[in-house]
């Protein structure tokens, strides 16, 4: 990946980072939040999103100094947000069976951050079948394998065949897919690989699948400005063994930047209210620093996490 | 014979359709011209009877897909349809079909495919030499590159070959990436015409990415592309089958 590719990546996650650092009192839990709120993509999901991104950013370390106080800073943030694990935990134990607890705080144990509790609760959960059966589409399988895994839960996954069950996994006509589906399929390369720790472990079928055709999914979303889409599709490269895309789709996501960091999810008007539009882009915000870190990380090599037997 | 009421844009693109479909009729052999469905052009045989020349703009416009059926079926082009391609040549000469200084190499060679088509219905057309191909290779992005081929889609028949065809089969991959980025722009137009291109390569014994077959029944269930489009997803579809034979 040439140098000028890597500057844009750099500057861009790092841009984004500062405006999600900024901005992050917008996104607090309401003080009255429980553990059964409904509105769960209003401040629960947007701070795991926070979470996972600073986690990456601290698990490479390819970002300056000051880049990284500010991850720890904001990943504590979210830490505290959650009362230190005891929101997770709670929440898990209302519902055994919903996945996000699990997945939330994978993402915190990756930056030294745990619950002692919510650790035994998991290997308890772990070992139930119905747990294991959990009705789950095939994408958010892989979530749930790479939470335990990152998490360090005792849960064993055939990888081969949940990887085989996704969209991806049955590498489909490239010409028939959507918004959503592209998501999905990001996901299935996320989960799979880590969040980029392991392009190795890509099936070499779905290797070979995106090295020919990520490029024009990426040109595709790329021209119709679905800029948050095309930052997933960016980190997905990062995933491959051999990143195949060129500087174009980092050059639009470049162009779109606003001077304070915000990068906006698509061409849509930005809402003149800073506290929605801190709603609206904070997703892509994560999607940047995510897609910056390990385009860096995987330039440069870093990436030392062992994979779990 | 221009139709009342129509523009002569309007009169070519009926005629381009017309022959369309008539070169469709013979690639399916189905006795006569081939309309696909939702496609209504007015009354084909009519138009033929009231002016020999009608059908002139759209031989022009095909070239060699006007007699492509005729070389992929084994049949012999009726000899008044092979003089009235040759024809529409002198009525409308190379300058005479819109190209501008960028792309008139590729109607020099879209001409050359025309005239060795003809040359094996045993008629003699002069058309200037194509050159060496070397814009074809001068492409900057698989983007660019796949839409310039796909405008040279007429050449991708079997038992033509040269420097387009060579640049055709060492660029599969980008061919494959074009095609799929026009079918996810919607524009099977040009996914039609590159799709020309792998059934060619692929027929040649490269080895393609994509599964022909159904992506051409796509092109035609989902419609929003012409009888030309149709024809050439036909055209396609017996390249990649004479693979087998």
């Amino acid at each position: 990946m040439n140098a000028d590719v890597l500057k844009t990546a750099h500057t861009i996650g790092s841009r984004a980072l500062r405006w999600l650092h900024d901005n992050a009192d917008f996104g607090t839990l309401p003080t009255h939040t429980v553990v059964d709120f409904n509105d769960r993509d209003g401040a629960y999901k947007p701070l795991g999103e926070a979470a996972l991104a600073t986690s990456l950013m601290l698990r490479e370390r390819v970002a300056g100094p000051g880049d990284l106080a500010i991850a720890r800073d904001l990943i504590d943030f979210a830490w505290g947000q959650f009362q230190s694990g005891n929101f997770l935990y709670e929440r898990q134990v209302r519902h055994p069976l919903i996945t996000d607890p699990l997945e939330t705080y994978a993402h915190f144990t990756r930056a030294g951050l745990r619950h002692e509790q919510m650790d035994r609760l998991q290997e308890h959960l772990a070992e139930l079948r119905s747990v294991h059966g959990i009705e789950l589409m095939p994408n958010r399988r892989l979530a749930v394998a790479n939470a335990s895994r990152v998490a360090g839960v005792s849960r064993r996954f055939d990888w081969a065949a949940l990887a085989a069950d996704t969209w991806l996994g049955m590498t489909p006509e490239p010409w028939v897919i959507d918004w959503m589906t592209a998501y999905c399929m990001t996901h299935t390369v996320f989960h799979v690989t880590d969040w980029g720790a392991h392009p190795e472990l890509l099936p070499a079928d779905i290797r070979d699948y995106l090295r020919i055709w990520l490029p024009v999914w990426v040109d595709i979303w790329a021209e119709v400005a679905q800029f948050d889409l095309v930052g997933e599709l960016l980190a997905v490269d990062a995933c491959l063994p051999e990143p195949v895309c060129d500087a174009q789709g980092w050059q639009r996501l470049a162009a779109a930047q606003r001077e304070d960091g915000l990068l906006p999810r698509d061409a849509d008007p930005i809402d003149e209210d800073p506290k929605q539009a801190f709603k609206d882009h904070e997703h892509t915000a994560v999607v940047a620093i995510v897609a910056g870190t390990i385009t860096l990380a995987r330039s440069l090599g870093t990436t030392t996490v062992s994979v779990p037997a | 014979m221009p139709f009342a009421g129509t523009s002569p844009h309007e009169d070519y693109t009926a005629a381009v359709e017309r022959v369309a479909g008539q070169a469709l009729g013979v690639l399916m052999d189905a006795g006569g011209a081939v309309v696909p469905a939702g496609f209504a052009v007015a009354d084909l045989h009519a138009a033929q009877t009231r002016d020999p020349d009608a059908d002139l703009p759209g031989l022009r416009v095909l070239g060699s897909d006007a007699l492509a059926p005729h070389v992929l079926r084994g049949t012999p082009v009726p000899s008044d349809r092979a003089e009235a391609a040759a024809r529409a040549f002198a009525v409308f000469p190379p300058d005479a079909v819109g190209a501008s200084p960028d792309t008139a190499w590729i109607v020099t060679w879209r001409d050359w495919a025309t005239a060795r088509t003809l040359t094996r219905c045993g008629l003699a057309l002069d058309v200037p030499a194509p050159g060496d191909g070397a814009q074809v290779a001068d492409a900057t992005s698989w983007q660019t590159w796949s839409v310039r081929m796909a405008q040279l889609s007429s050449l991708a028949l079997p038992g033509l070959d040269g420097p387009i065809h060579a640049a055709a089969r060492e660029g599969a991959e980008a061919l494959s990436r074009g095609l799929v980025r026009s079918m996810l722009r919607r524009d099977y137009r040009t996914a039609a015409r590159i799709a020309r291109w792998i059934a060619w390569v692929a027929a040649d014994g490269v080895a393609v990415p994509l599964d022909l077959a159904p992506l051409l029944r796509h092109v035609r269930v989902f419609g929003g592309g012409s009888t030309r489009t149709v024809l050439d997803t036909r055209i396609a579809q017996h390249v990649t089958g004479l693979e087998g034979s």
